[in-house]
């Protein structure tokens, strides 16, 4: 870890972790105050209201990619007294699969909101605060993953029903929620305990959370697209 | 191994009433399964004039076809085959299973309060009946690739039925389960593809496998991630 680009890449890092604070911050304002648990169609508001909540959620994916790529740079030289250096590069092949899947999901949130007549948020608008106690080691880093991925899957479901029925802008919402669960699922099982990595993960990393999508978005093949698993 | 190879013998003996065993084991998860499949396409392929009671309903039915088919696995995981290459893992596939099938039920609990506030009558879990896929056999890892493949179905069917649900708090339902299907897979797939595998602590801890039911809470009472503590750094 060199000084001043570790102290940035952490300083990125932070920005995952705050990914979900943001999101569900914005899509409350936009949301124009609809209850998560009303049955008014929000699409009354117009497209400003759907626009704003696509743009919170777009912020945090442009977040989440530059925190996948400052914990990469940890990552491919952890700290040589790391316990789980050895590791490092599995990590590290993980991370890199679910930060283009993040970019995946940016590109489509971008496109639904030009379609609405909006401007998407730009990448480089994107800004950073460390969350408190953060070190630089592979374990942080997958903690960090974890806590800002399950923050992204509450607050992806809370957008959800605040987003109008039309232009299947919540099957857009719900489609990356299910790759968010992906993510935070096997990132806290490692550090749970419950799930170590398997004899074929050194080759494996893009079978976890498989598709961009757990359902096709446009030209983007989700789920339906892995084969089921036959009997043998 | 040997204690479970050990515990499967003792349930009988002989070599065709094991077949015998093996085969209806088969037959009953298998069945499950494939209702399971069945049902879940029918989101997929329900008409633009389907209301939301007709759209939980579907989902309704396959979540009580989930339970059929975990409960039926859990029969076989219980009493493995002793030539079963897997038998030592089934102890704890069966306490993962056991947690999944729960979660089923929350999800059937919730799904079925929202029909009923969306004017419908909650499909009856005994209407569920069983048509076994094809090829199957009963074995641990055949009982993971049935559990798998339906919940990439379920977690596929969810996510299209946000298209069609009309409520606000329907639609915020079915993606909070949606994410709970798609974790299930996530672990069933990735420990079928030797990317992930189970530890000493699954079997004791199998509830924390998958934390909670929902994505997020979708009512008073029901939790979601959001009660799952963040990791603090060390």
């Amino acid at each position: 870890m060199k000084s001043d680009t570790s102290r940035r890449d952490i300083l990125r890092w932070s920005a995952l972790a705050s990914t979900g604070a943001v999101v569900a911050a914005c899509s409350n304002d936009a949301g124009g105050g609809n209850d998560a648990g009303a049955d008014a169609n929000p699409s009354d508001g117009g497209n400003d209201a759907a626009i704003g909540l696509l743009n919170a959620l777009l912020s945090a994916e442009w977040a989440a990619v530059a925190a996948y790529g400052a914990g990469a740079s940890i990552l491919q030289a952890p700290p040589q007294n790391d316990p789980l250096a050895a590791s490092a590069p599995v990590f590290l092949a993980v991370a890199t699969h679910f930060q283009a899947q993040h970019q995946a999901h940016a590109g489509a949130l971008g496109s639904a909101i030009v379609q609405l007549g909006g401007t998407p948020v730009d990448q480089s608008s994107v800004t950073f605060t460390p969350p408190a106690g953060f070190t630089a080691s592979v374990t942080n880093v997958l903690k960090l993953a974890a806590n800002a991925e399950k923050a992204a899957s509450i607050a992806y479901n809370a957008t959800v029903p605040q987003l109008p029925q039309s232009n299947e802008l919540r099957f857009l919402a719900g489609s990356i929620l299910g790759d968010e669960t992906q993510h935070f699922v096997l990132l806290y099982s490692l550090l749970k305990g419950v799930a170590a990595a398997g004899p074929n993960v050194s080759t494996g990393a893009n079978q976890i959370a498989p598709t961009d999508f757990v359902s096709t978005v446009g030209s983007d093949m989700g789920l339906q697209s892995v084969a089921d698993f036959t009997y043998s | 191994m040997e204690k479970d190879d050990a515990r499967a013998r003792s349930v009988d003996e002989s070599p065709n009433a094991s077949r015998r065993q093996a085969l209806s084991r088969g037959v009953a998860l298998a069945a499950g399964a494939g209702l399971v499949v069945a049902t879940l396409l029918k989101p997929r392929v329900a008409r633009a004039d389907d209301g939301d009671a007709t759209l939980l309903n579907a989902l309704l039915s396959a979540e009580w076809a989930a339970i059929a088919a975990y409960t039926a696995g859990a029969q076989y995981l219980g009493a493995p085959d002793g030539g079963d290459p897997m038998a030592s893992a089934a102890p704890t596939v069966l306490a993962v299973a056991q947690h999944f099938a729960q979660q089923h039920q929350d999800h059937a609990t919730q799904l079925s309060a929202a029909v009923t506030a969306a004017g419908g009558t909650p499909v009856a879990q005994s209407s569920v009946t069983f048509t076994p896929p094809n090829g199957w056999t009963a074995s641990v890892l055949n009982v993971l690739k049935l559990a798998a493949n339906a919940e990439k179905a379920a977690a596929i069917a969810y996510t299209d039925t946000l298209k069609q649900i009309s409520a606000a708090a329907a639609a915020q339902l079915v993606a909070s389960i949606g994410g709970d299907e798609t974790q299930h897979y996530t672990i069933l797939s990735l420990i079928i593809l030797g990317v992930a595998a189970p530890t000493a602590d699954t079997l004791s801890m199998a509830t924390d496998v998958v934390p909670r039911s929902f994505t997020a809470s979708p009512g008073t009472g029901v939790e979601g991630l959001e009660t799952v503590p963040d990791f603090t750094y060390a």
